[in-house]
């Protein structure tokens, strides 16, 4: 394996779940909205991102869509349509107690992939879309585009953080805070609690949209099957790997995180193992998650005080 | 038509059996330990494959066999409990719902790792089908599951009321801390709780495993719908759960006569989300 090439579909790989892990830690650390249904959002952004840029179907495919738009049109839609489904999900679901609201949320992660399996008009069922194009693919010949590639999931890795950590720092990103460390204060400060936490949700899940439209372009595929709890949980482990409320901590902790599980393809093992390799990796995932939580709540980056709040402490 | 109706009746009911001892486990631990152990899906399956282990592999009758595959996932799951969860009690429920979704994934990890990829059933004679106007109405499994499930809530229900056990649950479910003053010894009540929910899984998981397959994903497709029972009777209620795992089944099996039958635990879904905006408080009111 060339290790050049490995290392650009890493980092790829890693960049776009970092993007990822940004959103969710916009909606979880910084805002305490324990959202396991993320993947619906990313879901929801990687269709709609296909959906618009595929060619016009024929007569005799099961889906009836496809826009034929150009790709940069996908990559706008994509986290427009995911902010909109977050806006549908939250009306409901927003103002229930945090038990609950896990519950909602997971559920309606799950649901959606039964919607795509089933819907066949608007998703090509189990099938999905395959060989989709890429971004300015044709101007690079197949191995150098992995490098663009990566460069290009940087960019926009690096545009997103400067995003989500101006929103952070911003007056409204500290009552985000205010919302996740005491919801009754803040609504006594005369602080549109529900307002905010919409707004943080709906942030959030747009980042996950344009983190699913890009996934989709970096392996070519959109099905169902992709679209699992486990891409949740990535950017929960990676947030908290990372330290919760923290944005270099997602970042950090999701390339530690991606890095950690594409090395242990390294080792090279008969097929016979490898259908127990797959299991142990998922075990240690298990692993770390526990002994982190335990050992380690903070994360790798304990969230930075902002100046001024140890005063009130 | 009728006849499909009575028929997906039958289904749900067993359904909903099997979902009514899976969720009073999950149910419990929440009222006892305030949080949502997500893991809790996993001991189903670990059950089902102890069971598989002593009725396939060392040829034991099934009955034995579940015995044996409670008691040791009761086991499982107390240690589960005192090893991983109690320590870190005092960072929350929430740190303690995340462990718990690392404790479902080390928990699949090692399942799927010991038990490999291979589909199992049970060593069992194929069960005779009792008919009705030519039909095959209802099998002697599902029979046997839905006597289980009515046993074993009307077992819970006299050691609630009947028993000092049952008194000083109620006691800690309503007030934890006023409990323990007055001299409950809340660590051993913990200990049951964790011992029945544990066992009680294991035993859902022998009797989905005997009315389904046996694979390393049957907890993990449960989780859903154990927590949607769990929202419909009212978090942490033990007799609305009952009732909300009934519910939840009958329904998905009756609902599936007129939608695509993958959607069956979407049908669970609309049901809590509809529940949430009209009584978020569940179906029942009360304090159990």
């Amino acid at each position: 394996m060339d290790i050049g090439l490995f290392l650009a579909g890493v980092i790829s790989l890693a960049g776009i779940y970092a993007i990822s892990t940004l959103g969710y830690n916009l909606q979880f650390g910084q805002t305490g909205l324990v959202n396991l249904g993320y993947v619906a959002y990313f879901a929801v952004g990687a269709y709609t991102s296909v959906i618009l840029t595929i060619p016009h179907p024929g007569p005799h495919a099961a889906y009836m869509f496809g826009f034929g738009l150009p790709m940069w049109v996908g990559f706008i839609g994509a986290p427009i349509a995911a902010a909109i489904f977050a806006y549908l999900v939250g009306l409901p679901t927003l103002r229930l107690g945090i038990d609950y609201f896990v519950v909602v949320t997971f559920a309606v992660g799950e649901v959606l992939r039964y919607v795509l399996s089933n819907e066949a008009w608007l998703t090509n069922g189990l099938t999905g879309f395959h060989s989709l194009a890429q971004p300015f693919r044709e101007s690079f010949g197949p191995l150098v585009y992995e490098y663009f590639f990566a460069g290009l999931v940087i960019i926009i890795l690096v545009a997103t953080y400067l995003f989500v950590n101006r929103i952070c720092r911003s007056p409204f990103g500290r009552a985000l805070k205010s919302v996740r460390e005491n919801e009754s204060v803040c609504l006594s400060l005369g602080k549109k609690v529900s307002s905010y936490k919409m707004k943080s949700f709906m942030i959030g899940a747009a980042v996950a949209g344009l983190a699913g439209s890009l996934y989709v372009r970096f392996i070519t595929l959109a099905r169902p099957e992709i679209f699992i709890p486990a891409v949740t949980f990535t950017a929960l482990l990676s947030m908290i790997i990372g330290g919760k409320g923290n944005n270099k901590g997602a970042v950090l902790g999701t390339f530690i995180f991606i890095f950690a599980v594409e090395l242990t393809r390294f080792f090279q093992v008969s097929a016979a193992y490898a259908i127990r390799i797959s299991p142990l990796r998922t075990l240690a995932t298990g692993i770390m998650l526990i002994v982190i939580l335990r050992y380690l709540p903070q994360g790798i980056i304990k969230e930075a005080r902002v100046k001024g709040e140890e005063l009130g402490r | 038509m009728l006849i499909d109706i009575a028929q997906n009746a039958v289904y749900g009911i067993v359904s909903g059996g099997i979902l009514l001892l899976a969720a009073i486990g999950f149910s419990m631990v929440y009222r006892i330990e305030g949080f949502l152990n997500i893991s809790h899906a996993e001991l189903l399956t670990v059950g089902a494959y102890i069971a598989v282990l002593f009725n396939v592999f060392l040829h034991l009758n099934l009955v034995l066999a579940s015995i044996l595959s409670i008691i040791i996932t009761a086991f499982i799951g107390l240690l589960i409990a005192k090893k991983l969860f109690s320590p870190i009690r005092k960072f929350g429920p929430l740190i303690l719902l995340i462990t718990s979704v690392g404790v479902a994934f080390a928990m699949h990890g090692i399942t799927e790792f010991v038990a490999g990829p291979n589909i199992r059933t049970y060593n069992v004679k194929i069960p005779m089908a009792i008919k009705i106007g030519g039909y095959p109405f209802v099998s002697s499994n599902e029979i046997i599951i839905i006597v289980i499930a009515i046993c074993s809530a009307l077992f819970l229900h006299l050691v609630l009321t009947r028993t000092k056990l049952g008194t000083a649950f109620r006691a800690m479910a309503s007030n934890f801390d006023l409990a323990r003053v007055k001299g409950i010894d809340t660590d051993r009540m913990s200990t049951y709780v964790w011992l029945y929910a544990s066992g009680m899984a294991a035993l859902a998981g022998v009797l989905l495993g005997l009315v389904t397959r046996i694979d390393t994903d049957l907890g993990w497709d449960q989780i859903l719908i154990i927590m949607s029972a769990t929202i419909l009777g009212g978090l942490g209620k033990i007799y609305g759960v009952m009732v909300g795992a009934l519910v939840i089944g009958l329904a998905m099996d009756l609902g599936i006569l007129v939608l695509p039958s993958s959607y069956r635990p979407a049908i669970a879904l609309g049901i809590i989300i509809v529940i949430l905006l009209v009584k978020p408080s569940g179906i029942f009111g009360g304090e159990y």
